[in-house]
């Protein structure tokens, strides 16, 4: 029973999924390899858990953000919620659109095509030459599966001891869903300018989703929190996992699993149940989908997919509005690299921002209408106070105070022999990294995008007020969760897989099986010859 | 018939992955094992239990402590109350407070009538480990839900 929130989420979330996603990926065969997938228009098993990846913070979302609509319209009820979920899956079954050409959808002609063919010009691999995947890829399954149990595990047991999280979960985002799920007029306590002493201006939709969760199972049970971060944690893994099997190879997938995860952050702040893990998950959603929609023929769907994930970013935490503009700058950036196309691919533009604005503008309803103004981000206490933007910005101490909680922070995320950065260039080296991916769309849409995000990152901590080295202590390791997992997705994107080095072998065969080939070429020539 | 060899360096990142992989598990796990809690709450379940029944069904009501607003402890004692009185918000007390009923929250034994009168309260209730529950002096008299007593 008190799962029953989670669950209703993932339904709720999987046919807007669904719509927006399937088909959508690379296809080598017109049938899918999962039994039923075909059934409905799913064209690979990656593109199944990206879908099922998704469904759980799009539903979340769509459950939260409409009771809390209710509430606001005077309706106190749960069910009506689970109604309005149910009619945005009938809009998106009726908005669905073709799924995808009779042959599958490959990712188009301006696609990355997939290494199932690779390139990497070698005297042992001619080009052109299909390798089957990576024999050992069970291994990599393996780790990836020890990696995501072990983490689960070490939440659980964090969990276990602090079942309530940390301070921001039960002084913010879990407390402000105590007072939605309260129920009759409890649910202003959230937003009420009395309610100072934490932040009645952040951004509803995880209070709200964990205050109709709480509705349901009563405010007694310690569990909605707890389930919401451990399916946040595993659409997240899902997310960067299946991508990377779509756009390039399941061994990358697998391979980025334990990578992403390694971060201590990744069970501490999940264990926390604060709201970074969520924002981590929009923040990614974005940018995959992104990523998906440079690569992909049938664009549209993805732009929109992107636009609504980007609005869900601002309606997560303060950070979601740089967000939000960044993805709109990566798109706008998408429409002018293909000027000869601009006619053409205003549309994507459109959409985009069509599929972002209702989120934008009730978000926008929501500062207006409930929320105090924005917090005191750029107000000064302590040493920096009065000082102006740009004196911050030409204050060459405060870049040498950001790197030094920066290099602090990198250097605490993990052991040495195990460290996430270590992750990474380990597999540069090894694999090295692939100059066709380099070269496609949707690296550089991955590489801009992050870019971009670190850019607003450092120029809001340079504008902090306050002594920046006691803010970022205190929270850097939380925004970590922000870009980490674009950084490991971008990262594998780019490189060479491991079936890129495979060199094609001529096996003996026995007598038999050449005896047998002989006897088959015989036949045909017999045929032949009655033909 | 052709099949497919990897080179070593690719087997070799498997294995490296493998051991990074094995390390940060055995790591985080040993972390979580050895983790204590820093925030007790079953502490504050049970402390509040009492004064928690009486004013489920208000809304927000106004909150005490001798620790003030800006002193040190003051918010680690305020949030994790609040979030056991929740949904009820507590406002700390001043002009405009909400609400008859004030939750006195104390972290040393005090005269607890003598601070309800300082700020023109009158005791409903006192509970152990330092929870009191006021009322408004200028407010009649009412037991506050669930409270079948008289009050004084």
């Amino acid at each position: 029973m008190d799962l029953l929130p989670i669950i209703l989420a993932i339904l709720t979330g999987l046919v807007p999924a669904w719509s927006l996603l399937r088909g959508v990926s690379l296809a080598t065969q017109q049938k899918s390899s999962v039994h039923g997938l075909a059934s409905l228009e799913i064209a690979s098993t990656a593109e199944a858990l990206l879908i099922c990846s998704l469904a759980f913070p799009l539903g979340a979302s769509i459950l939260g953000l409409s009771y809390f609509g209710s509430l606001a319209a005077g309706l106190d009820t749960p069910i009506l919620a689970i109604a309005v979920a149910v009619l945005s899956g009938g809009i998106a079954w009726l908005f669905r659109g073709r799924a995808s050409a009779s042959t599958g959808d490959v990712l188009g002609q301006n696609a990355e095509p997939a290494d199932r063919v690779d390139h990497r010009q070698s005297a042992e691999t001619p080009v052109g030459r299909a390798v089957p995947p990576f024999p050992s890829n069970w291994i990599l399954g393996t780790l990836a599966g020890v990696s995501i149990l072990a983490v689960l595990a070490a939440i659980w047991g964090l969990i276990a001891k602090s079942p309530y999280g940390a301070w921001d979960s039960w002084a913010i985002w879990s407390l402000r869903g105590k007072f939605i799920g309260g129920g009759g007029e409890y649910w202003r306590n959230a937003i009420d300018p009395d309610f100072r002493l934490s932040h009645p201006e952040y951004p509803i939709m995880l209070s709200s989703f964990l205050g109709w969760a709480w509705r349901i199972v009563g405010l007694d049970s310690a569990l909605p929190p707890q389930a919401t971060a451990f399916a946040y944690l595993i659409s997240l893994a899902g997310m960067v996992g299946g991508t990377l099997a779509m756009l390039r190879r399941a061994s990358l997938a697998l391979l980025a699993i334990p990578a992403l995860l390694s971060p201590v952050v990744m069970v501490t702040v999940p264990a926390s149940l604060y709201a970074d893990l969520p924002m981590g998950v929009y923040a990614t959603g974005t940018a995959i989908l992104l990523v998906l929609a440079a690569s992909a023929n049938r664009k549209l769907r993805l732009f929109v997919a992107a636009g609504i994930f980007a609005s869900l970013c601002i309606w997560t935490k303060e950070e979601g509005l740089l967000h939000m503009l960044v993805a709109a700058l990566v798109v706008l950036a998408i429409w002018l690299a293909k000027r000869n196309e601009w006619n053409a691919q205003w549309r994507n533009v459109l959409a985009f921002a069509m599929a972002a604005a209702p989120g934008a503008l009730a978000f926008w309803w929501f500062r207006v209408a409930f929320a105090l103004p924005a917090g005191t981000r750029f107000a000064g206490r302590g040493g920096s106070a009065g000082t102006s933007i740009f004196s911050r910005a030409f204050d060459l101490s405060r870049y040498g105070e950001i790197g030094a909680q920066l290099w602090e922070t990198t250097a605490t995320l993990g052991p040495l022999l195990a460290h996430p950065l270590v992750f990474l260039l380990i597999a540069i080296a090894v694999l090295g990294v692939s100059r066709r991916a380099l070269r496609g769309q949707a690296f550089l849409v991955g590489v801009l995008l992050l870019g971009l995000l670190w850019a607003g990152y450092l120029g809001s901590f340079v504008m902090l007020g306050g002594r920046i080295s006691a803010v970022l202590s205190a929270s850097l390791h939380r925004l970590v969760l922000h870009t980490w997992p674009i950084l490991v997705f971008v990262v594998f994107l780019g490189l060479e897989s491991p079936e890129s080095w495979a060199v094609p072998v001529q096996v003996r065969t026995s007598r038999k099986e050449r005896k047998m080939a002989g006897d088959d070429r015989g036949v045909r020539a017999s045929r032949k010859g009655k033909g | 018939m052709s099949e497919f060899k990897y080179p070593v360096r690719v087997y070799l990142l498997v294995a490296a992955f493998g051991f990074m992989t094995v390390v940060f598990a055995t790591i985080r796990l040993g972390e979580s094992n050895a983790y204590v809690d820093p925030y007790p709450f079953r502490t504050q379940f049970a402390r509040l239990s009492g004064v928690k029944a009486l004013v489920r069904d208000e809304r927000a009501i106004g909150y005490l402590s001798n620790l003030k607003p800006g002193e040190r402890g003051f918010t680690q004692l305020y949030f994790p109350t609040q979030y056991v009185m929740a949904p009820t918000l507590l406002v700390p007390l001043g002009p405009g407070t909400p609400s008859n009923y004030v939750l006195g929250n104390f972290t040393r034994q005090q005269d607890y009538t003598a601070i309800g009168v300082e700020n023109g309260l009158a005791v409903v209730r006192e509970f152990p480990m330092g929870v009191v529950l006021y009322r408004r002096r200028d407010t009649p008299a009412a037991p506050a839900r669930g409270d079948e007593s008289k009050t004084p």
